[in-house]
C-alpha cells in the first residue's frame, strides 16, 4: 500500500532541513518515502524530534520540504489547500471567538449567517458541544477546546484530515472518549486519517497502519499494518482484547531498540 | 373559543418597568462602589482644604480646595470661560491622538509581519525613541506655524510610540499556530492581519493606546504653556503670570480631571472588550 493509484498522499524522498540556533544544520527529514490510500487512517508514531510534525506541516502545505516531492490528490503542494485539515496539538482555536464563531472561522465569508450556524450545530452535536454556543474558549476544559477544533476543521469538509498530536495535552479518560469519538467519526464518514504522536497505545489503537519514525536524521523505520480495525471497534473491548496486547509489545520494543533494521 | 385563543400568561417573565428599574439600580451601585474606590483622593482633598483654612499654607502660595472647585465649576457651567479652553485643548489632544493611533496600528502591524520593514524602521525608532519630542516643538512651530499644527504634530510624534511599539509587541507574540490555523482553514494574507493579527494583539494595542492617551493630554498642556494664546495650558500659564491662583489650579484641576475621566472610560471598554481574556491577563 505505498504509491498506488487511489493515493491520496504521496511523499517522494523527502527531506528537510533548517539552521538550528546554534548555527549547526539540522535534518529533520531525511529521505522519507511513502503513501497513504484513500481512506486510510495512518498514524506517525515517533519520539520527540524525530520530524514526524515538521512532516505533517508540509503535507498541509504550511512548511516547504528543502527537497523532495510531495502531491495530494495527485497535484503538488503549494500552499494550504481545502483537500487537507488540521487539528493542533494544544489546542489551538481562537481565544476572542465563542465556541460558535471558532466553529464556523473557516466557512466562506459570503454564506449565510442561518446556513452557518446550521453546519456548525451539526458538529457540535455530533461532539458534544451542543448548548456551548456561547461559551468562550477559556471557559472550556481541554477536552472541549480540542472537540471544538476538531469542529472548526470538519466543517470545512475536507478530504484529508491530519493531527498533530491532538490528544496529548489531555487526561488519560478524556483521551480514550476522544480516540473513540474519532473512529466513530473515520467509519461512519471515512476520510482519509493522518495522525501525528508519541504515545504506542494511540498509535496501535487508532491506526490502520503505523509508520514508526526515529529521530535525528528523522527517518520512517518501519511500517506495520494493523489487522486490528476488523474486530468492529471501538465498543467491542479492543483495548484489552489480546490482538492489541501482542501489538502494542511488539511496536513498543521495537520504538525502543535503536537500530534494529525492519521491513519499510 | 376565548379560553383557546388566550394568550397564556408568562410568570417567569417580568415586567419592562421591573427590568429597567433593576438596570437602574445595578447601574447606581456600581457607580457607588466606584465612587467608594476613591476615597484616598478624598483624604488628600480634606489635607489640602484642612492645611489651607487654617492658614497653615498662606492663601497666597496655595488657595483653598473649596475655591479652587468653585472656580473651575463656575468656570465650566457658569461663566463658560474654561470651557472654551478645554475645547482647543481637546480638539488638539484627540486629532493628534487619533493620527498617531491609525498610524501606530498600521505600521506596527506591518512591522511586526513583514522583516523588510521592520529591518528599516528599526534604527529609525531606535533613534527618535528616546528623543525628548518637546525639545522638537521649536522644530514644529518652525515647519508649522504657531497654531494648531505645530502642536499636534508634537503630540501625533509623542504618542505614536507607545502605540506602534505595543502593537509591533502584540504583533510579534502572536501564536504562529493561531496563523498557521486560519492559513489551514483558507484565509487569505489580509484576512489574517483582520481577523488573527488584529483581534490577538489588540490587547497590546490597547495598553499603549492608554499611555498615548495620557501623553496627549500632558503634550498639549505643555505646548500650550510654551506657545499660545487659548487652550488651558495657555490659561494655567497666563494665570500664574497674573497672581490668580484660583484661576491657574482651577485649570489644573480641569486637565488633570479630563485626564483621568478619559483613562477610566478606556479601562472600560477595555474590560467590555476583552471578556475573552483570562482576567489575570491585564489586571
Amino acid at each position: 500500500m505505498t504509491t498506488a493509484a487511489g493515493a491520496k498522499i504521496v511523499v517522494e524522498h523527502l527531506s528537510h532541513a533548517y539552521q538550528a540556533q546554534s548555527g549547526g544544520r539540522v535534518l529533520a527529514l531525511d529521505d522519507v518515502s511513502f503513501g497513504v490510500g484513500d481512506k486510510e487512517f495512518v498514524t506517525i508514531l515517533g519520539p520527540s524530534g524525530c520530524g514526524k510534525s515538521t512532516l505533517l506541516y508540509i503535507i498541509a502545505g504550511l512548511m516547504r520540504p528543502t527537497s523532495g516531492g510531495i502531491a495530494v490528490n495527485g497535484r503538488g503542494i503549494v500552499g494550504p489547500s481545502a483537500d487537507c485539515g488540521i487539528v493542533f496539538q494544544e489546542f489551538r482555536i481562537f481565544p476572542w471567538l465563542t465556541v460558535m464563531d471558532n466553529i464556523t472561522f473557516g466557512l466562506p465569508r459570503d454564506m449565510a449567517a442561518a446556513e452557518r450556524q446550521d453546519r456548525a450545530h451539526v458538529y457540535m452535536k455530533m461532539l458534544g458541544l451542543a448548548g456551548f454556543e456561547k461559551k468562550w474558549p477559556r471557559e472550556l476544559s481541554g477536552g472541549m477546546k480540542q472537540r471544538v477544533a476538531i469542529a472548526q476543521t470538519l466543517i470545512r469538509d475536507p478530504d484529508i484530515i491530519l493531527l498533530d498530536e491532538p490528544f496529548g495535552s489531555l487526561d488519560a479518560l478524556t483521551r480514550d472518549e476522544l480516540q473513540d469519538e474519532l473512529l466513530r467519526m473515520w467509519e461512519r464518514d471515512r476520510k482519509t486519517v493522518v495522525f501525528v504522536t508519541h504515545s504506542v497505545d494511540e498509535a496501535v489503537y487508532l491506526g490502520t497502519r503505523i509508520l514508526v519514525m526515529q529521530a535525528r536524521p528523522g527517518r520512517i523505520r518501519a511500517e506495520i499494518a494493523v489487522g486490528l480495525p476488523a474486530l468492529g471497534r471501538p465498543e467491542l473491548g479492543v483495548r484489552d482484547s489480546a490482538e492489541f496486547i501482542e501489538l502494542r509489545g511488539y511496536v513498543n520494543k521495537l520504538v525502543r531498540s535503536p537500530g534494529v533494521a525492519l521491513h519499510g | 373559543m376565548a379560553s383557546l385563543t388566550a394568550i397564556p400568561g408568562q410568570p417567569g417573565q417580568r415586567s419592562g418597568a421591573a427590568v429597567v428599574a433593576g438596570a437602574i439600580a445595578r447601574a447606581l451601585s456600581r457607580a457607588g462602589a466606584a465612587l467608594l474606590r476613591l476615597y484616598p483622593l478624598a483624604i488628600l482633598a480634606a489635607l489640602w482644604e484642612a492645611a489651607t483654612r487654617s492658614g497653615l499654607i498662606g492663601s497666597f502660595f496655595l488657595p483653598t480646595f473649596s475655591s479652587v472647585v468653585m472656580r473651575m465649576f463656575t468656570g465650566v457651567f457658569v461663566t463658560g470661560a474654561l470651557l472654551g479652553h478645554w475645547a482647543v485643548s481637546m480638539e488638539r489632544a484627540m486629532t493628534g491622538l487619533a493620527l498617531a493611533s491609525v498610524v501606530g496600528v498600521v505600521l506596527g502591524i506591518l512591522m511586526g509581519r513583514f522583516a523588510p520593514v521592520r529591518s528599516f524602521m528599526d534604527p529609525i525608532l531606535a533613534l527618535f525613541f528616546p528623543t525628548p519630542k518637546l525639545a522638537l516643538f521649536p522644530l514644529f512651530i518652525l515647519w508649522l506655524g504657531i497654531g494648531d499644527s505645530s502642536k499636534i504634530a508634537l503630540i501625533f510624534a509623542s504618542c505614536l510610540f507607545p502605540v506602534l511599539l505595543n502593537t509591533y509587541t502584540g504583533v510579534r507574540s502572536v501564536d504562529k499556530f493561531l496563523v498557521w490555523n486560519a492559513l489551514d482553514k483558507g484565509l487569505s494574507t489580509f484576512g489574517i492581519m483582520w481577523r488573527v493579527i488584529l483581534p490577538a494583539s489588540l490587547p497590546f494595542i490597547f495598553a499603549g493606546l492608554r499611555i498615548a492617551a495620557t501623553l496627549s493630554i500632558l503634550l498639549v498642556v505643555a505646548a500650550e504653556m510654551i506657545a499660545s494664546n487659548d487652550g488651558l495650558g495657555y490659561l494655567a500659564m497666563f494665570a500664574q503670570r497674573t497672581f490668580r491662583n484660583e484661576d491657574m489650579l482651577a485649570a489644573i484641576m480641569l486637565i488633570a480631571l479630563t485626564g483621568f475621566a478619559i483613562d477610566r472610560i478606556l479601562l472600560a471598554v477595555q474590560e467590555r472588550l476583552f471578556g475573552w481574556q483570562d482576567k489575570a491577563d491585564f489586571q
